[in-house]
Parts: structure tokens; C-alpha cells; sequence
């Protein structure tokens, strides 16, 4: 989950990102720092969420688990 | 899971006698949406992606011509 | 053709969809297709919802609505319109313009420019660059630009390939002189393939008669008269494909960018998987280049790109600036762009007619 951390430190603009943050309640959480941080998980991971997908979650946490996932999940 | 490429194109259009075809786009046995359902059951059943410029009639015109182009996407 | 333009920005954007909705599935199930593959279809290509104008509805219509509401809400005041452009495919008349038709209706001042643009999916582009080139006069401070279509009036019930997709809408976008960023634009432009998107009968070259109304079978099984609208998918399909990955690759570097730079790709919304295929050309994580117009508006022609604008970025283009790469393609056949900064906006709404 580390890079995940850095990575939405750097977009949302915050020294500290704990699990339990709920995505929606960060200042600078708007559709372009949504494409920004799935455009990031599409590269790290190779998985690719749309912006429907991360209506379903709700903390750092949660965002966590599922990309974990769709990791798991994957065939190839 | 092996499926074949004449199994994919029944699914498309269950109705049409492609085994009689020589060329599956002139004969009307498949259209354009049809092609673009095709390269979709395609990617899912070999696990290719197939470049939106391939994507053209002359790639879809017969069982020869679609395994060309997956064998040359694998 | 690469053009430059600055101290110009965008203030609102306003976009106005008719209430009615239809069905993709519905809709399909007017026609002999299997219900199975009317749902592959619609989940592959990107089909679900559109909105649609009464039979009556004019493009007037819909852009007196949306420039009535910005004076009710204060956005823009009448006076302050120094041109008002309108792109459109669906004019009210062959004469006047749409534009003076607007102007008249609502009273507008009589010191101003008033113009009409035939374009269409790169409609929103092109009637930019006009608003940029006429913000370069001393006297122009404000400019209109309107992009709207009924084009849900041109297609034909019985034409499978278009019937169910096609949506119609307007936008209104408030452009003012101001801001330090720079804009670059590129054009082109290839008229042998003006036949990929086209309505044969109702101008000179045929004009329309009992005949030219006639539905006849395109051979395909999709119904339609020369009156109606005819779209060549393949022959637009693999123009985007071929050319607009160059045009991108080539504006951008112009700009001395790099695709890192480009916060959101707003192209025009032909279907979903026209535009998976071309991201995944241009090497874009889809999630950069927002595509769920079509299935839940409709292709609305020359107001797709708004439509991406004030449904899918609107919280972002209200709170701060960003750098967008914009594109439209389509009918002439026309490829055009535009690499600019956008935001904050001082609104972005959508409202229905």
C-alpha cells in the first residue's frame, strides 16, 4: 500500500494519509485528482478503475482492498 | 478453455452459413457492429488486444484472415 | 495548420439537455435484432440512455433557453454580448442564420456580430477558434458561442446504425478576453471523405421532393430516405484511428508538452469503444479521457466535448485550473484541437428543457 500513500500524498496534497481517511473528505478530491490517481493505478498495478467504480469505496482502506482485488482476480 | 474462431462467429450470427463464404463481409455475413462484437469475444477468448487500426474488414473476411491476426498479436 | 492564440479564457459553460430520454434497449427493440445482442452491443460500444427533443423543437429553441437562464441568473447580461456564434448542423432556416434568429428573439443589442458555423463534431473547436479570433478585436470583450443540434429530426426511426444513438443538446459557452495563458490550436481538413458523414437531400445540390423522402433499404437492413442523416461508422472509425493520434502527438509537442503535462483528454464522443481503441493508441490510461457520454446522453454532435466538461469535470473546472487537450472529429471531414489551460470556470451548470 506504500506507493498507493505516496502517491495520494503528493496528489491531495498532504503531509499524512492514514487508512481510515475517507476519500471524499479531502479538500482536493475532485474529477481531476480522481483521473490522476486512476490514471497512477492503472500504471503501478496495471488496474484499471473507472470513476463508477470509485463511488463504491470509502476510506483509503477500502481503496486498498479493492485494488488488491482486482489484482487477485486478474487471469492473465 | 479452447474455443475457435468458426465457435466465436456463431455466437455473433448464429443464423449465417459461414462455412460456404469466401469472403464473410461481402457475402453480408458480417457488419460492421458485428466485426466490432467479434474483436470483442476475440480479446476476451485469446486474452490479445487488437489495435483499433486492425480493425478493418480485410482483417475479418475469413477463419484465415482473423487467425493472421491473432497469431500475430500473441 | 497550427494557430496560437492568448489573453483569452473561458467563464462559463452552460450546458442544456432536452428531458426527454429514451432507451437503447427500448429503442432496439423496435427493430428485428435479438434481444442478446442488442445488450452485447450496447455494453461494448457504449449504448444505454440519450435525450432527445420534441418534433418541433428548433436549435433556436434550445439556445434562447440556455442564454435566457444565464441572464436570469446573472451569469451575463444581454449588452455584454458582443458576438454571438452559433455552430450548428440543424439551422431553424436555410435563411436567416440561427444566430439573428437568437439576436431577435431575445432582444439583443444591435452594435454586435452575429454568425452561424456549419460544423459538427468538431464543432465546439472550431467555434473556439472564431471566439479567440474575434476576442483579438479592440471592440469585442464578450463572445456567445452556441453549439447545438436537433439532429434527432434528421435520422431516420427505421436506420438501426443511427436511430439509437443520436442525442441532441446545446451549449453555451461565455468566452472573455483575459488570462495569461497561452493556446494552441491545430486544423485539418479533407474533403474527399465528406461523403462518411452526410445528408444527401434538402440543400441545392438535391433538394428535397417527394422522392428524396421516400425510406428505401441501404442494403444493410437499416431504413432510410436521402433525407436523413447517413454516418459510415468503418470510414470514421478508422480516420480517428489513423489521424488523430498524430494530431495529438503533433500539438502537444508544439506546445514544448509532454503527455505527462495533459490533466484530461475531452474528445468528441463518437461511441466508448472508438474512443478505449484510440486511448489505448495514444498509450492514455482510460481514466484521462472520459468517455460515458454517449451512454447516457447520446452522441450530441458538436456539444459532446461541453457535455464531458460539465458532467464529468465539472467540480475540477469550478475549484482550479488544469491543462486539457481537447478534440473534435468528424464531419467535412474535420480533425481539430485545442491544448489550453481551463479554469476556475465562474460556472459550469446543466439545466433541461
Amino acid at each position: 500500500m506504500a506507493p498507493l500513500i505516496a502517491q495520494m500524498k503528493e496528489i491531495f496534497e498532504l503531509e499524512q494519509i492514514a487508512e481510515s481517511d475517507v476519500l471524499r473528505d479531502y479538500d482536493l478530491w475532485d474529477s481531476l485528482s480522481v483521473i490522476s490517481l486512476l490514471a497512477f493505478i492503472d500504471s503501478e498495478w496495471g488496474v484499471t478503475l473507472d470513476a463508477e467504480d470509485i463511488t463504491e469505496v470509502n476510506t483509503v482502506g477500502d481503496l486498498w482492498k479493492f485494488i488488491e482485488t482486482h489484482i487477485a482476480n486478474r487471469t492473465q | 478453455m479452447s474455443v475457435s474462431i468458426p465457435d466465436l462467429l456463431k455466437l455473433i450470427r448464429p443464423e449465417a452459413n459461414f462455412e460456404c463464404s469466401d469472403n464473410f463481409v461481402e457475402d453480408d455475413l458480417l457488419d460492421s457492429l458485428d466485426i466490432i462484437l467479434l474483436v470483442n469475444e476475440i480479446e476476451s477468448a485469446f486474452g490479445v488486444k487488437i489495435p483499433g487500426e486492425q480493425v478493418i474488414a480485410n482483417n475479418f473476411s475469413s477463419v484465415d484472415a482473423i487467425e493472421k491476426l491473432v497469431n500475430s498479436l500473441k | 495548420m497550427f494557430l496560437k492564440f492568448s489573453n483569452c479564457s473561458i467563464r462559463d459553460v452552460l450546458l442544456v439537455l432536452p428531458v426527454v430520454e429514451h432507451s437503447y434497449l427500448e429503442d432496439m427493440g423496435r427493430f428485428d435484432a435479438p434481444l442478446s445482442r442488442s445488450k452485447k452491443l450496447a455494453d461494448v460500444m457504449g449504448y444505454d440512455k440519450r435525450r432527445i427533443v420534441s418534433p418541433d423543437t428548433c436549435s433556436s429553441d434550445l439556445a434562447v433557453f440556455g442564454l435566457q437562464h444565464l441572464f436570469d441568473t446573472k451569469v451575463i447580461l444581454p449588452h455584454e454580448i458582443d458576438a454571438l456564434i452559433v455552430v450548428t448542423q440543424t439551422p431553424d432556416h436555410f435563411i436567416p442564420p440561427t444566430s439573428f434568429v437568437i439576436q431577435g428573439e431575445l432582444k439583443l443589442k444591435r452594435d454586435m456580430i452575429c454568425l452561424d458555423l456549419v460544423q459538427g463534431c468538431a464543432g465546439f473547436i472550431l467555434g473556439l477558434i472564431q471566439a479567440f479570433m474575434l476576442l483579438g478585436q479592440q471592440s469585442i470583450d464578450k463572445v456567445a458561442l452556441v453549439n447545438v443540434d436537433v439532429l434527432s429530426r434528421k435520422v431516420s426511426s427505421r436506420d438501426r446504425n443511427s436511430f439509437p444513438l443520436v442525442g441532441d443538446a446545446a451549449s453555451i459557452t461565455i468566452i472573455e478576453k483575459g488570462g495569461n495563458e497561452k493556446i494552441w490550436a491545430s486544423i485539418k481538413v479533407d474533403g474527399t471523405g465528406r461523403d462518411a458523414l452526410i445528408i444527401p437531400a434538402g440543400g441545392m445540390r438535391l433538394p428535397s421532393t417527394i422522392e428524396t423522402s421516400v425510406v428505401h433499404d441501404d442494403g444493410n437492413s437499416n431504413h432510410r430516405a436521402l433525407d436523413h442523416l447517413v454516418m459510415d461508422g468503418s470510414a470514421v472509425f478508422n480516420f480517428v484511428q489513423t489521424e488523430i493520434p498524430l494530431l495529438i502527438s503533433e500539438i502537444i509537442s508544439q506546445a514544448d508538452l509532454t503527455d505527462a503535462d495533459v490533466d484530461a483528454y475531452v474528445f468528441h464522443q463518437p461511441n466508448r469503444f472508438m474512443l478505449e481503441k484510440l486511448a489505448d493508441k495514444m498509450k492514455v490510461p482510460h481514466s484521462k479521457m472520459p468517455m460515458n457520454v454517449v451512454e447516457r446522453f447520446g452522441n450530441n454532435s458538436g456539444v459532446t466535448i461541453p457535455t464531458v466538461l460539465a458532467t464529468n469535470l465539472a467540480e475540477s473546472l469550478i475549484k482550479k485550473s488544469g491543462q486539457y487537450c481537447l478534440a473534435g472529429f468528424g464531419v467535412g471531414l474535420t480533425q481539430a484541437s485545442l491544448l489550453m489551460r481551463l479554469g476556475p470556470l465562474n460556472s459550469c451548470n446543466i439545466i433541461e428543457f
